[in-house]
C-alpha cells in the first residue's frame, strides 16, 4: 500500500486540458521532486493532490483510504466530508507565497489548527511548536509577527506550521521561488533535513541540482504529461527524452546542475 | 390621493426589500427610553368638576357604537404639531416643555376632560400620513381652514389669520405693487405658499397668482425662522406668512422687520381630526366652547397679545 | 437668551442622537456581515435578492425608508400605529439601510483577502466557518476601517433624519430652539456637538487601525 497514489488524474479549465491521464504513487519515506517548464501542469497535480482543485476525471488515496474515486461514468466522485477531513489530515502543504496568517503570531501560527482542528491540548501544543521553531533555527521569533521577518524566516514558518499537524507527508509547491537568491539556500537546508529524517515529501521545483541531490526520484512533467521518471541521475544527468534536455539544457549555463 | 401614493410606496418598498432583508433587526432594544415626548399628566390634578365632565363624556359616548374607544376618560389625546411654528407650538426656554397658544388651549381641555394630553412635535410635510395611521389625534398648530375644508374633518375655526408680507424694516416695499421686480419666499407646504400657488380654476385666487408672477423669484423654505434668517442676511426681499407668525418675529427682533399694510389674503384657522372622526371632534369641541364661554381662553389668549392673537380669536367673540 | 440656555436645551437632544447612533451601530455592522455573505452567497437566489435589496437601500433616499418602515404597517397591514413604534421604526429603518453600506465594504474587505489565505487554512483543515472567523474576518476588519469610519461618522449627521417620523433628537431640537429664539445659534451649538463627537470617533477609529497596524 502507497502512502499515496494519484490514479489517471485528468483536468481541463475549460477548453485547456492541463493534465492528461496522470499517475503518482509515492511510498513511505520518499522524496519525489517534479520538474518541468511553467504551464507544465506540475502545480496543477499538487493542487490536485492537496485537493485545492477538484479533478475532472481520476481517483486519490492517502493510505489506502479514498479520498475521490471514478464513477460508472469515469468522472470524480469525492468522498464524504468527514472523510475528506481526516484524510486531509494526513498531508501539509508549504506554499510558494508562504501564505502565513499575518494576524498572527509565528506561534500562533503553529499552534491554531492542532489545537482548534485536532482538538489537542493548548500546553501539547505549544510545546511542540517552541521545539519546531527552534529546529528551524527560528528561537526567540515566536512573538513576531509575519511581516517581521524575512522571506526563508517565513517559508521556514510555514514548514513548521505544515509539521506541527504530524503529517505522514508533506507537499512543497514551487517553495524557494518567491525568495530571492541569497535565501533559498536556508529553505533547502531545512527540506534535506526533512529528508535524512525520512519524511515522505512530494516537492515541486525548479532547482535542479537540489532535486537531483535529495530526491529519491524525479519526474519530468510537459504539456499536462509526465514525460520522463525515474533516478535523478537518469532523469537530470543522462535524459532519454528530447524534451526533457531541452528543459534541462535551459538550466546548465546556471552551473547549479553540477554544482 | 396622498393615501394612495403613500400606498403605493410602502407596498412597493415592502415587496423590494424591507420585510425579508431586514426581519432580524429592530426588535430589540426594548429598554429604550422613547423620544422626548412631553406628557402632560392632566388627569392626575383632576378636581371634582373635571371628574364631572369626564363622566358626561363617558355617558355621551356609550350612546354611540364607536369604532375607536375615543370616550375613554383617561385616554391619551396626542396633538400633532410643527415645533417650529411659535406662537402655536414651539419649545419653551424655561421648562424645555413644548408650550404655544394651541398646546395651552389642549392642555386646558385635557385637564377638563380626564385626558392624558400627548404633545407629539411631528414632520409637517407628513401630516396627513401621520393623522390618517393613527400615530395622532388631530393636528393643533395655527392649521389652515380655509381651502382644505374637505380635507379633514375640522372644529370650528378659533382664530382668522391672515398672510402678510413681512419686509426688512428699512426696505422700499411699501405696497404690493412693490413687490414687482422681487425675491419673496414663504414655508413649504404653508397657507401663504398654497395663496400665492394654488390655482382653483375659478378665478377666484387670480389676483395673487398675478401678484406672484410679478415677484423675480417666489421660492419656499422649509421653516420660516430659516426664511426671516435668510430675509434678514439680504437673500429675500419679502417673505409671505402668517401674521402670528410674522408678530412673533417682530416680536423677538425688535426693529428689524415691518408687516405691510395690504394682507395677501384672510384665512381661519381651526383643528383637523382625521377625516370622518366626528366623534372625537364633537368631544373636543363641545369642551372648547365652555372654555371659551367661561372666559378661560380670553384668560390663555392674553399671554399671546404681543403676537396680536387676542385680536385675531374669534371663537367666543359673538357667539 | 443665554449661551448655556442653549446648550442645556440641545444636550438633551444629543442624548437621543446617541442613543440612535449606538443602536444603529449595534445592529447594522453584525447585520451588515450577514448581508455580505447573503451577497456572495452560491446559492444564486439569495445572491441575487440581496443584490436587489442593497440596491434599492442603496438607491432610495433613507428619509423614505424611515417613512416607509413606520407607516407600512398601517398602510399595508391596516394596524394602528403607537407611540413606541416611533423609535422600533427608526432603529430598523438607520440599522437596514446602514447594514446595506457596510455590507457592501465588508464583502470588498472580504474578497480583497488574498486566495492563498483561504487555502492555507482549508489545507490547515480549518472548517468554513473557522477559515471565516479566524482567518478571513480579522483581515477584513482591518482592511475596512477607513470606508467604515467614514460610515460611521456619515450615520453621526444622518441621525437628524429621524424626524422624518417625529423622533426628536438633536438637530431638530435645534431647530425648534432656534424658531423658539428666532436666531441661529443653536444651530451652530448642534453643529459643534456633531463636530466634537465625529472628532471623538474618528479618533477611536484612528486607534483602532493603529492596534491593527501590526499586520499588514
Amino acid at each position: 500500500m502507497s502512502l499515496f497514489e494519484i490514479n489517471n488524474v485528468s483536468k481541463s479549465f475549460g477548453d485547456l486540458t492541463v493534465l492528461h491521464d496522470i499517475s503518482v504513487k509515492v511510498e513511505e519515506g520518499e522524496v519525489v521532486a517534479i520538474i518541468g517548464p511553467s504551464g507544465s501542469g506540475k502545480s496543477t497535480l499538487l493542487r490536485c493532490a492537496t485537493m485545492l482543485e477538484t479533478m475532472d476525471k481520476g481517483s486519490l488515496l492517502y493510505l489506502g483510504e479514498t479520498a475521490a474515486h471514478n464513477n460508472a461514468e469515469g468522472n470524480t466522485v469525492y468522498a464524504s466530508a468527514a472523510d475528506l477531513r481526516r484524510i486531509k489530515g494526513y498531508f501539509g502543504l508549504v506554499f510558494q507565497n508562504f501564505n502565513l496568517f499575518p494576524h498572527f503570531s509565528v506561534l500562533r501560527n503553529l499552534t491554531e489548527a492542532p489545537i482548534h482542528v485536532q482538538k489537542r491540548g493548548r500546553e501539547e501544543v505549544e510545546a511542540e511548536a517552541r521545539e519546531m521553531l527552534r529546529k528551524m533555527g527560528l528561537e526567540g521569533k515566536e512573538d513576531n509577527y509575519p511581516q517581521q521577518l524575512s522571506g526563508g524566516q517565513q517559508q521556514r514558518v510555514a514548514i513548521a506550521r505544515a509539521l506541527t499537524m504530524n503529517p505522514r507527508m508533506l507537499f512543497f509547491d514551487e517553495p524557494t521561488s518567491a525568495l530571492d537568491p541569497e535565501l533559498t539556500g536556508e529553505i533547502l537546508k531545512v527540506i534535506r533535513q526533512l529528508a535524512q529524517e525520512k519524511m515522505t515529501m512530494v516537492i515541486v521545483t525548479h532547482e535542479m541540482a537540489f532535486a537531483r541531490d535529495v530526491a529519491d526520484r524525479v519526474i519530468f512533467m510537459d504539456g499536462g504529461y509526465i514525460v520522463e521518471e525515474g533516478r535523478p541521475e537518469d532523469v537530470i544527468t543522462n535524459p532519454r527524452e528530447e524534451r526533457t534536455k531541452q528543459f534541462l539544457a535551459r538550466f546548465a549555463g546556471q552551473g547549479s546542475i553540477d554544482e | 390621493m396622498k393615501k394612495t401614493i403613500a400606498m403605493l410606496l410602502a407596498g412597493m418598498m415592502l415587496a423590494g426589500a424591507l420585510t425579508a432583508c431586514g426581519g432580524s433587526s429592530g426588535s430589540s432594544a426594548s429598554n429604550a427610553e422613547p423620544a422626548k415626548e412631553e406628557t402632560t399628566e392632566a388627569a392626575a390634578d383632576t378636581d371634582a368638576a373635571g371628574t364631572a365632565e369626564a363622566a358626561v363624556a363617558a355617558d355621551a359616548a356609550s350612546t354611540t357604537e364607536a369604532a375607536a374607544p375615543a370616550e375613554d376618560a383617561g385616554r391619551t389625546f396626542t396633538v400633532g404639531f410643527d415645533a417650529e411654528y411659535p406662537p402655536y407650538g414651539f419649545k419653551d426656554e424655561e421648562s424645555g416643555d413644548y408650550t404655544g397658544f394651541d398646546l395651552e388651549l389642549a392642555e386646558e381641555l385635557c385637564k377638563r376632560r380626564g385626558w392624558t394630553l400627548k404633545k407629539q412635535p411631528i414632520d409637517w410635510d407628513s401630516k396627513d400620513m401621520e393623522i390618517n395611521s393613527g400615530t395622532i389625534d388631530c393636528l393643533w398648530n395655527g392649521m389652515t381652514y380655509t381651502g382644505r375644508e374637505e380635507d379633514y374633518t375640522w372644529s370650528e375655526p378659533y382664530v382668522d389669520n391672515s398672510i402678510v408680507i413681512a419686509v426688512n424694516a428699512d426696505s422700499d416695499i411699501q405696497t404690493k405693487a412693490d413687490l414687482a421686480g422681487k425675491n419673496v419666499v414663504a414655508q413649504a407646504a404653508s397657507s401663504a405658499d398654497t395663496a400665492l400657488v394654488n390655482d382653483p380654476g375659478d378665478g377666484s385666487n387670480d389676483e395673487n397668482l398675478k401678484l406672484r408672477e410679478s415677484f423675480a423669484s417666489y421660492e419656499t423654505i422649509k421653516d420660516y425662522n430659516d426664511a426671516f434668517m435668510n430675509m434678514n442676511a439680504g437673500v429675500y426681499d419679502a417673505i409671505a406668512v402668517d401674521i402670528g407668525v410674522a408678530q412673533y418675529q417682530l416680536a423677538a427682533n425688535e426693529g428689524k422687520y415691518r408687516i405691510l399694510d395690504e394682507p395677501l389674503s384672510t384665512e381661519q384657522y381651526a383643528i383637523a381630526f382625521a377625516k370622518g372622526n366626528t366623534e372625537l371632534r364633537d368631544m373636543v369641541q363641545e369642551t372648547l366652547n365652555e372654555m371659551a364661554a367661561d372666559g378661560t381662553v380670553d384668560e390663555i389668549v392674553a399671554g399671546y397679545a404681543e403676537y396680536n392673537l387676542p385680536e385675531m380669536l374669534i371663537i367666543g367673540k359673538d357667539k | 437668551m443665554g449661551f448655556m440656555s442653549i446648550v442645556q436645551q440641545i444636550i438633551g437632544g444629543f442624548g437621543t442622537t446617541l442613543f440612535i447612533f449606538f443602536f444603529t451601530l449595534l445592529f447594522s455592522l453584525p447585520l451588515g456581515i450577514l448581508f455580505a455573505l447573503a451577497r456572495m452567497s452560491k446559492f444564486k437566489p439569495l445572491n441575487w435578492f440581496m443584490q436587489v435589496c442593497i440596491s434599492i437601500l442603496r438607491g432610495t433616499p433613507l428619509m423614505l425608508q424611515l417613512i416607509v418602515v413606520f407607516f407600512m404597517p398601517f398602510y399595508v397591514f391596516g394596524i394602528k400605529l403607537s407611540a413606541g413604534w416611533r423609535v422600533y421604526a427608526a432603529l430598523i429603518g438607520f440599522s437596514i439601510n446602514y447594514a446595506a453600506y457596510f455590507g457592501e465594504i465588508f464583502r470588498a474587505g472580504i474578497e480583497g483577502v488574498p486566495v492563498g489565505q483561504h487555502e492555507a487554512a482549508e489545507v490547515l483543515g480549518f472548517t468554513r466557518a473557522q477559515t471565516f472567523w479566524k482567518i478571513v474576518f480579522p483581515q477584513m476588519v482591518k482592511r475596512v476601517i477607513p470606508p467604515v469610519t467614514n460610515e460611521v461618522i456619515t450615520l453621526v449627521k444622518d441621525t437628524s433624519m429621524a424626524f422624518a417620523i417625529a423622533y426628536v433628537e438633536m438637530f431638530t431640537l435645534a431647530k425648534q430652539v432656534a424658531a423658539q429664539q428666532s436666531s441661529i445659534t443653536p444651530l451652530f451649538v448642534a453643529g459643534l456637538f456633531y463636530y466634537v463627537f465625529n472628532f471623538v470617533v474618528a479618533w477611536a477609529m484612528g486607534r483602532l487601525e493603529k492596534r491593527l497596524s501590526y499586520f499588514e
